[in-house]
């Protein structure tokens, strides 16, 4: 067996665990091996040939990013490697808002966080200065938008659809603004400007953050080691069970088994793969898996629910222009006197029946002139889809499986997450759903047009959880900076620490969360000088 | 031992029995090298004339020719059993199905024999619109014979999806695949860029990379 030795292993190379490494490596003395269960993809100079091969026939946005038998069950990204699912997220960056923490002292439902926005916030602008978002300060109403820092580059400029479409909403009295995302408005950081080449799942110019930057920066200055292909399968105890003395893990591509032992373990896998190693790691001092005294290691798992209407707008906008949202923070807060019902709403240009089609209304064919005339005569009107992600409280039932019946080659049995929302929220969808659908009405009603489609997801989006933080060990995993209760030199970093996932996308809040661990951690080294 | 005619003949026939073995019993680079052949195998004439009636009049010869060329440049670059886009949130992988080309030759050679019959003539003599009969009919055909298989796919698809379905149902597919070619050659060119701006008359170019603040005024016309 081989062994490695460092101050600091962490394990996944994703977007939190690069965070953790860049800000620690910036400011503390240390060794650092970050370990990949995935391949490194550090390949800008190929990204123009993998966007036409997914533009033209569909292929894998980015060839090799994931691992043939980590195939688990549930709503899970198939992504792993060196980077994570942040390689193809859309960059898309808000923060939580400030009830977020609180629900449970401001609301009487769910669990306030052990740490407040106001704690949070030093980190938020931290890791939008880290990964580079651009956007716009909200409207100074009611507290929507509070931040101590502006962004550090400058919105994006409204395309001519979302002028049409904010002017449209704007007669129901809704104010829309820009969604801040991870996208360069300006030459940011080494990497270029957005040239909307329309693909942000896979950005040819390198203009959308991805962690492969800031691992190649690390990797350039050696201060990291990275191990890519290399599958961590348990974490093993010293003799007291007090601390994580080693790692043991497997080279992919040759099958040889490596140890890694260091001062401090941080687990930076995500909301799936970090409870999923951690249910792995039995042993006699921990049989029901590492950290897990309370028993709520792969429990309480969070999201929230999309729900999406596609209105017919009685403007003319143009497919293919524009390339992110517009969002609102207006409902992030319950109405006065009504139940706990929040939201955010986003707007976008869509192309719901606006598509060329084969065959009209009465079936019959459609091929040249009559196709080319079909399309145009669809298309003198727009298409808005108007989302809405709702808060959804997890039960403790809410959570990931070890199926036995699944395993991967090395024979450790998969996860299988498993989302059961508590009993508080189920109480409530009918009325949230109401709720969305009385402001999609209201927006046709004020600025016209005609609701085409009303759906529901049929999932939880942007899950989290698994491994809360909590005061109480009895009803935590870790503390607000992420130590385990029960380890004191192992930390779980960013998205399965969350109490709630709030009514945002969650990226954002998993780095700021990051780096506010490495704060902490860091306190175990001594200062870069 | 052939002349030019059955040299060509025997040379397709071949290309075509050869696309219809399965890729999953053939080695990687067998094909690789077989794609590119089979899409060879097309006879681009009669597809040229099929791009007369399924295309827009609108476009000048050169922008028809043009688009059936990227067409044939679409099918030799595809990549039988790639690993395709696996999507936010799940865990199954999909591989691209066999080379299409195969199909999309038999579909003309098809054409060309229901020309002989119907018409007593080649496809290529036919008029325009003897030809869009023809092509109208073997679509219907191919469709009819596909009906219970997408059938099947549809009602799968809306247990996932929902009512988006329904609207997409009719829709152009987003990429050509085992329809009949002349559906192929419609999608390849609708779902174009080209055609994007064609239908808008407007130089939107969504398939390409943009100044990012060209966006914020109306598109210019096509001809500014």
């Amino acid at each position: 067996m081989r062994s490695k030795e460092a101050d600091l292993c962490i394990v996944g190379a994703g977007i939190t665990g690069t965070m953790l490494a860049l800000k620690l490596a910036a400011e503390r003395r240390l060794s650092i091996i970050v370990i990949e269960a995935g391949a490194k993809l550090f390949d800008l100079d190929k990204r123009f040939e993998y966007r036409q091969r997914y533009l033209d026939y569909g292929e894998n946005w980015w060839p090799g990013d994931f691992i043939e038998d980590q195939e688990a069950e549930g709503i899970i990204s198939r992504t792993m490697a060196v980077g994570g699912q942040a390689l193809h997220w859309a960059a898309t960056s808000p923060r939580y808002s400030q009830e977020d923490f609180r629900i449970r002292s401001l609301y009487g439902v769910g669990w306030d966080w052990p740490l407040s926005y106001e704690e949070l916030e030093p980190y938020y602008c931290e890791a939008e200065r880290r990964i580079g978002v651009a956007g716009s300060q909200g409207p100074e109403r009611e507290g929507w938008d509070p931040r101590s820092e502006p962004y550090p580059m400058k919105a994006f400029p409204l395309d001519y659809n979302q002028r049409q479409l904010r002017d449209w909403a704007s007669k129901a009295d809704i104010e829309f603004w820009v969604t801040p995302t991870a996208r360069n408005t300006q030459p940011y950081d080494g990497r270029m400007q957005c040239m909307r080449c329309g693909t942000c799942n896979i950005c040819p110019t390198g203009a959308k953050y991805s962690p492969d930057f800031s691992l190649k920066t690390l990797i350039d200055k050696r201060a990291i080691e990275l191990v890519p292909n290399t599958l961590v399968r348990r974490l093993e105890l010293d003799g007291k069970g007090h601390r994580v003395e080693r790692a043991l893990a497997v080279d992919r591509t040759s099958g040889e088994e490596l140890e890694i032992r260091a001062h401090a373990f941080a687990l930076a896998g995500g909301y799936t793969w970090t409870p999923h190693l951690m249910m792995l790691s039995t042993s006699s001092q921990s049989p029901n898996g590492l950290a897990n005294s309370s028993g709520l290691v792969g429990r309480y798992m969070a999201g929230h629910r999309p729900m999406w209407a596609l209105i017919e707008v009685p403007h003319r906008i143009y497919p293919g222009l524009s390339l992110s949202s517009m969002i609102t923070r207006r409902f992030m807060k319950p109405m006065p006197g009504k139940p706990y019902i929040r939201h955010d709403l986003a707007l976008f240009e869509h192309t719901y029946g606006r598509q060329p089609r084969l065959r009209d209304d009465s079936g019959r064919l459609l091929l040249g002139d009559d196709l080319m005339a079909d399309w145009r005569q669809r298309s003198n009107r727009g298409c808005a889809r108007v989302r809405g992600y709702y808060d959804v409280l997890p039960a403790k039932e809410s959570r990931i499986v070890l199926d036995s019946s699944t395993r991967n080659s090395w024979g450790d049995p998969l996860p299988k997450v498993q989302h059961v929302e508590h009993e508080t929220s189920r109480a409530l969808r009918d009325q949230t759903h109401q709720q969305l659908r009385g402001i999609f009405e209201r927006l046709v009603k004020s600025g016209g047009g005609k609701i085409l489609e009303t759906s529901v997801g049929k999932f939880l989006d942007h899950p989290a959880g698994g491994c809360r933080m909590g005061d109480d060990p009895s009803e935590s995993v870790c503390d607000s900076t992420g130590r385990t209760h029960d380890h004191e030199n192992l930390w779980i970093i960013g998205a399965p620490t969350c109490v709630s996932s709030g009514c945002l996308n969650s990226t954002l809040t998993f780095a700021a969360l990051s780096l506010r661990t490495a704060s902490f951690l860091g306190e175990e080294f001594p200062h870069n000088s | 031992m052939f002349g030019d005619g059955s040299r060509r003949y025997f040379l397709r026939s071949l290309l075509v029995w050869l696309g219809s073995i399965s890729s999953a019993l053939l080695p990687r680079w067998i094909v690789s090298v077989r794609g590119a052949s089979v899409a060879d195998s097309v006879n681009g004439d009669i597809l040229q004339d099929v791009a007369r009636v399924v295309l827009p009049t609108e476009l000048d010869d050169a922008a028809r020719m043009a688009a059936v060329e990227s067409f044939l440049r679409w099918l030799r670059g595809y990549r039988a059993g790639a690993v395709l886009d696996h999507g936010y949130g799940f865990t199954k992988i999909h591989r691209s199905p066999d080379n299409p080309a195969a199909g999309y030759q038999k579909d003309l050679t098809l054409l060309e024999s229901r020309a002989e019959t119907e018409f007593g003539a080649s496809f290529i003599s036919l008029g325009t619109q003897q030809k869009r009969v023809l092509i109208e009919k073997e679509i219907e055909n191919h469709h009819a014979a596909r009906k219970d298989l997408s059938n099947n796919r549809s009602h799968l698809a809306s247990q996932q999806q929902g009512p988006l379905l329904s609207a997409s149902a009719s829709a152009v597919p987003k990429r050509p695949g085992d329809s009949h070619v002349a559906v192929a050659l419609v999608t390849h060119y609708f779902r174009s860029s080209e055609a994007n701006d064609l239908c808008y008359r407007r130089q939107i170019g969504a398939r390409t990379c943009r100044d990012l603040f060209s966006a914020t005024k109306e598109p210019l016309l096509l001809d500014e």
